[in-house]
């Protein structure tokens, strides 16, 4: 009888959490938000599963290590949670706000590590870079692969010299003054190039959605 | 005002901004730049999509299933050792302090109209002003807008659902200037409360739009709705 009662009631449970599934599954990402600031953990949930792996491979990418990747994914989406992440739409869609929060955590973390070195005149900066893996040499499941696949494209596409400054800002959390020392070149050319291949990006990616 | 040739100068420093490059020193030089310079902000919100393209392009990964599971597990702990009272919640966030601004005072003045009487007295003054729907408007679609001193909030029923990846946008109109207010999605009902807290004394009118996820600087679609004000 117990036993009964148990078994239907984990069934209903299951179908019920089956249902609310499909029902997010069309809601807007702005609603989850609104639905997550009441506490839905359903809405929560939906919420991991749309953006966990875009912010898992940007974790993985800029910190180069699957524990600290879990670590800053956890404490973004905790942050969430908590309310003390507010989402701004003036920064865009949900996941590009979620993305740059996290790449603000991911960027302190390895700021305020000590065993992290002075960038100096010098260094080969692709050293620096390597130290972070792309992700191409880790065993995983790819997915999204067409959309990073295309962004990929559009950003080796660009000229050496501007996507190594873009890259090193964006994913090393390099200044401008710290990458200039690294290669050698003046704060003002380094500021250009920055400049120039986020304009390259923004052009190919308006050439692609038209 | 800011020279043409400035705004080369400055493009550099908001390129850098961005990316997040700008040394802590430099910052605070910038932004203050960017308060009074619309070129400025207009040409940041246009690198803006470049710096998320940065983001995405990375390999994807798959996570582990225990990522998961933490960070769901994380959640449920964080609700039993520090339950937050629904008000602070609310208070933390502008978009989503904004429906419940709007939910309370949407009450308020529903309480206050059954009562038979009308909020003004030490408060601001309140009126109701009707909105037009247009013929870009679903049918059934029924709005008002509750005007309260400066701000006010947006009421409307039979309002369906958004298409995945769709919102809708409200916009405050100056003359030839739109102004983007708020992003908000209906409830289940197909009602939806907008609170709207920008300067609507100066307004000639409140508009709704459909927009892509994340809202828009300036209306991509035709507006489905219009709220014009009465100018005093």
């Amino acid at each position: 009888m117990l036993g009964t009662l148990i078994r239907d009631g984990l069934a209903s449970v299951i179908i019920t959490t089956m249902h609310r599934r499909r029902k997010l599954s069309g809601v807007a990402d702005e609603e989850l938000m609104l639905l997550v600031a009441r506490r839905d953990h359903g809405a929560f949930e939906a919420l991991y599963d749309r953006h966990g792996t875009a912010a898992y491979s940007l974790a993985h990418r800029i910190l180069g290590d699957r524990q600290r990747a879990e670590d800053v994914v956890q404490e973004t989406f905790l942050s969430i949670w908590r309310s003390q992440s507010s989402y701004d739409p003036g920064r865009g869609s949900v996941r590009n706000w979620l993305l740059a929060a996290l790449r603000n955590r991911a960027i302190d973390a390895i700021r305020h590590e000590a065993a992290r070195p002075a960038p100096a005149r010098g260094v080969d900066p692709a050293e620096v870079l390597a130290d972070q893996p792309s992700g191409a040499d880790t065993a995983v499941t790819v997915i999204h692969r067409e959309t990073s696949r295309t962004l990929r494209g559009i950003l080796g596409g660009l000229p050496q010299e501007q996507s190594q400054v873009i890259e090193l800002a964006y994913f090393g959390g390099f200044t401008h003054t710290q990458i200039a020392e690294m290669l050698g070149a003046p704060v003002g050319t380094v500021k250009g190039r920055m400049r120039l291949g986020l304009e390259k990006i923004r052009a190919a990616m308006a050439e692609v959605q038209s | 005002m800011t020279e043409g040739h400035d705004h080369d100068r400055w493009r550099d420093e908001v390129a850098a901004y961005a990316l997040d490059a700008l040394p802590d020193a430099e910052r605070p030089g910038l932004e203050s730049h960017l308060e009074g310079c619309d070129e400025c902000r207009a040409y940041l919100r246009w690198l803006r999509p470049a710096e998320a393209a940065v983001a995405t392009s990375v390999e994807q990964l798959k996570p582990p299933r225990r990522l998961r599971r933490a960070v769901l597990a994380n959640a449920q702990k964080a609700d039993r050792e520090a339950p937050l009272p629904a008000q602070s919640r609310a208070g933390s966030r502008w978009f989503l302090a904004r429906p419940a601004l709007a939910a309370a005072l949407a009450v308020t003045v529903a309480a206050a109209l059954i009562g038979g009487y009308v909020l003004r007295g030490s408060g601001p003054s309140t009126e109701t002003v009707s909105a037009q729907a247009t013929a870009a408007a679903p049918s059934g679609l029924q709005a008002h807008l509750v005007r309260e001193g400066d701000s006010g909030t947006l009421e409307l029923t039979g309002l369906p659902l958004p298409k995945r990846g769709r919102v809708y946008e409200a916009w405050v109109r100056r003359g030839e200037e739109i102004s983007p207010s708020t992003v908000f999605v209906p409830d289940r009902t197909g009602a939806a409360t907008v609170a709207l807290p920008d300067q609507l004394d100066d307004a000639d009118e409140v508009m709704v739009t459909r927009e892509p996820a994340g809202g828009s600087e300036a209306p991509t679609t035709a507006p489905m709705l219009h709220v014009p004000f009465r100018q005093s």
